[in-house]
């Protein structure tokens, strides 16, 4: 397994929209085992997309099982999904985001806080799921990715982006 | 590299920002950082900027003469001394403190005293008022040694000494 690179804004390919996947088969594992390790080997490793690291197909990785916050409150523990898609939504939620492509700044993002979500699993199988608070967020932050999209693009206010430099220890 | 911190005020009309940023743009100046924003009917500008000019404070508030007459701002520059740049205090956690409650005089000034006596910096603080609705959102650093429960016991003292409403929440960063 080996560390793939994250593109860093501005990078362009972080702007393009993944397509969905087809194959499940042998090379995709493969790569989805290197993606799992970057995310792994990264800060805080909750998640990850593959258009992160220049991979433009619908798959993400979450992981919310090792991460104390205040709305994590029930997780699924390591998902790996491809072409997820919501179904259903209810309420909303804002949590302080940070990305690995986006290094020097961080927001506060308005999302839903409870989703159903539709997805292939790691074989292609289609599983189905609901899921709430902190979890439901990281999925929505990953899902942005899969559509060019980094939670810049969803700050609602200038009061809401903050330099990062803030919280250096 | 020069710093500079510049204000600039006035009666809020179309062309303050564009008037300003003109004059830094042409003379190669850098905005590293800025808030500008109306307070009521007074559009304010404070900014940090930068050259690699080698340019003196008087000769960069002539720059903006015509500019202060022409919209009637009031304008000033100073030089930030490079050691205050490398400056560096050490952050224990930041924190959103939000107070809003009835209009009544004294209610930043308590807030703020109580963060000051406990060494609390405020990084942010915005008011606003809407009719007897007064509101403050402030981001705060707390220092290492300063335990969130006792702020927060004295910021519920506050609370029914002034009849306030006040919340104190950690921010914390996700990394995704």
């Amino acid at each position: 397994m080996k560390k793939l690179e994250i593109l860093k804004y501005p990078d362009e390919r972080l702007k393009q929209i993944s397509k969905p996947v087809e194959d499940f088969g042998r090379e995709f594992k493969e790569f989805v085992d290197n993606l799992l390790y970057t995310m792994k080997n990264s800060p805080a490793g909750v998640g990850i997309a593959a258009p992160q690291v220049n991979k433009h197909i619908q798959t993400i990785i979450v992981d919310a099982s090792e991460y104390k916050h205040k709305y994590n409150k029930t997780n699924h523990g390591l998902m790996i999904l491809s072409n997820p898609r919501i179904i259903a939504h209810d309420g909303e939620i804002i949590i302080r985001e940070g990305c690995l492509s986006v290094p020097d700044y961080t927001g506060n993002v308005k999302r839903h806080y409870w989703i159903k979500v539709e997805a292939e699993d790691i074989n292609g199988k289609t599983i189905t799921f609901d899921t709430e608070g902190f979890e439901a967020v990281v999925i929505q932050h990953e899902m942005d990715h899969l559509q060019g999209k980094l939670f810049i693009d969803r700050v609602s206010s200038p009061k809401d982006i903050f330099k990062r430099k803030v919280y250096k220890k | 590299m020069k710093y500079f911190i510049i204000t600039a005020y006035g009666k809020d009309q179309p062309g303050i920002v564009a008037g300003l940023t003109k004059i830094l743009f042409e003379k190669g100046f850098n905005i590293e950082d800025s808030a500008m924003t109306r307070l009521n009917n007074e559009f304010t500008v404070m900014l940090v900027v930068t050259t690699e000019e080698d340019i003196s404070e008087e000769e960069l508030k002539k720059a903006f003469e015509n500019l202060e007459k022409e919209k009637q701002l009031s304008i000033s520059v100073k030089e930030i001394p490079e050691e205050t740049l490398k400056e560096k205090r050490e952050i224990g956690s930041v924190y959103r403190l939000v107070v809003y409650g009835a209009d009544k005089p004294g209610i930043v000034y308590s807030v703020a005293k109580l963060l000051a006596d406990k060494n609390i910096n405020i990084a942010d603080l915005r008011t606003e008022k809407s009719k007897d609705l007064y509101v403050l959102i402030s981001q705060v650093e707390f220092p290492k040694d300063v335990d969130e429960e006792v702020v927060k016991a004295e910021l519920d003292r506050l609370k029914d000494e002034m009849n306030i409403d006040i919340s104190l929440e950690k921010e914390e960063v996700v990394e995704m």
